[in-house]
């Protein structure tokens, strides 16, 4: 019975793992470039030293899924 | 209600859609607390004093100065970038400066600058900034001038080209694998901005960085060649520009200049009236003729402007008019 649950349980975290795997590797042909995670406290820093903006950009628009992209 | 995780940037053609705290492909737009901002408005990296020839512009003002700005980043990545240094960057790592829109117009005028050039990288990832400057700049008596790939959508692109006087756009290669291969973009978006741009009036010229290799089959250099003709006109100066191994490329060699003299002939053969070779010295390869009375109109060596044969935009000789901004 532990063995199975064992069992069951890598299994599930091998899967899961598989999932992640294929989700980003997806998101990454599919924006190709898009997508990187900011450093947003240091953009802040830079910000607060004059060196960068945050400034309200044209043509942004709100959507519900990644599936709205279409990067080459 | 829920808020919605996502924003997709439509500026380029890449529409990218941002999560919260991810950046577009171009490294300047992030999805930041929900809203679509830029990092890089009134912040260069790059300001200089470039003669307009540098952009290269050769139907522009010829002799005269550009305040030249650029900030970090760009919406292609391609392999053989000769900026690379700044474009394929993130705004973060740059050595940024403020400068404002404002103060970009006085510093231009106060340097003696009749245009201000958008440049470097590429306009269209400090849009708001390009645009905002250039309006300021109109009403300055300054004129605009984008350096651009052209890889940008139809909406902002034609709010963009009402306040731009000239424009030199890359045609990278006339492939869509290639742009998707070596710049990670797409042909077809690039085309209909340079014929957008050219029907809005802007003084459009044509740029093609000629990579050995890679896009220099005759063939498609004829190709360029016949779609510049048939959808800017024969006046559309086009620049055969000589790579040099940067980034992504450095296994390649410099662009042989015969290759250019012979793209340059190919341009002429075809029935374009003003093609020249760029980051290279041959003969001739930067001088304007008239296609009238074929004498010399504007002599150039390097950056260097000589004689300028052109008065009220007509050659001095035999009265041919020669398509540009001349004053």
């Amino acid at each position: 019975m532990k063995d199975n649950l064992k069992f069951a349980g890598i299994a599930a975290a091998t899967l899961a793992l598989i999932a992640a795997l294929v989700i980003s590797g997806q998101r990454k042909e599919t924006l190709s470039g898009a997508g990187a995670k900011v450093d947003v406290k240091r953009v802040e820093k830079l910000v607060s030293e004059g060196r960068l903006t945050l400034k309200p950009a044209e043509f942004g628009k709100p959507v519900d899924s990644l599936e709205d992209g279409d990067t080459p | 209600m829920s808020k919605r995780k996502y924003i997709k940037c439509e500026l380029c053609p890449r529409n990218c859609v941002l999560g919260e705290n991810e950046r577009g492909g171009c490294r300047s737009r992030i999805n930041y607390k929900g809203e679509l901002v830029t990092l890089v408005y009134g912040k260069p990296c790059a300001v200089h004093k470039d003669p307009v020839e540098k952009k290269p512009m050769f139907h522009f003002l010829p002799g005269s100065h550009a305040f030249s700005i650029a900030t970090a980043g760009c919406n292609l990545h391609c392999k053989f970038c000769q900026n690379w240094e700044i474009s394929q960057i993130n705004p973060e790592d740059a050595r940024n400066q403020d400068l404002q829109p404002e103060k970009a117009v006085e510093y231009s005028k106060q340097a003696g600058c009749r245009s201000i050039a958008y440049t470097y990288s590429d306009p269209v990832i400090f849009y708001e900034y390009t645009y905002d400057t250039s309006v300021l700049a109109r009403k300055a008596g300054i004129k605009n001038i984008l350096v651009t790939a052209g890889f940008i959508n139809e909406k902002p692109w034609r709010k963009l080209c009402a306040v731009t006087d000239g424009a030199n756009i890359d045609i990278k290669a006339m492939s869509d694998d290639y742009y998707r291969e070596l710049c990670g973009g797409q042909l077809e978006p690039v085309l209909k901005a340079c014929k957008i741009a050219n029907e809005m009036g802007v003084m459009v010229e044509v740029t093609n960085l000629i990579v050995p290799t890679q896009n220099d089959d005759p063939e498609m250099i004829k190709r360029l060649c016949e779609w510049t003709l048939k959808n800017l006109g024969p006046d559309c100066p086009l620049h055969f520009s000589r790579f040099f191994p940067l980034y992504q490329m450095r296994s390649l060699p410099p662009t042989p200049s015969e290759t250019l003299v012979r793209a340059r002939e190919t341009a002429l053969d075809q029935g374009l009236r003003y093609v020249y070779v760029g980051n290279v010295e041959v003969q001739d390869g930067a001088n304007t003729y008239c296609p009238g009375c074929k004498k010399l109109l504007v002599s150039r060596q390097g950056y260097f402007v000589g004689e300028v044969n052109i008065e009220d935009g007509k050659c001095k000789f035999c009265g041919y008019k020669i398509k540009g901004v001349w004053s």
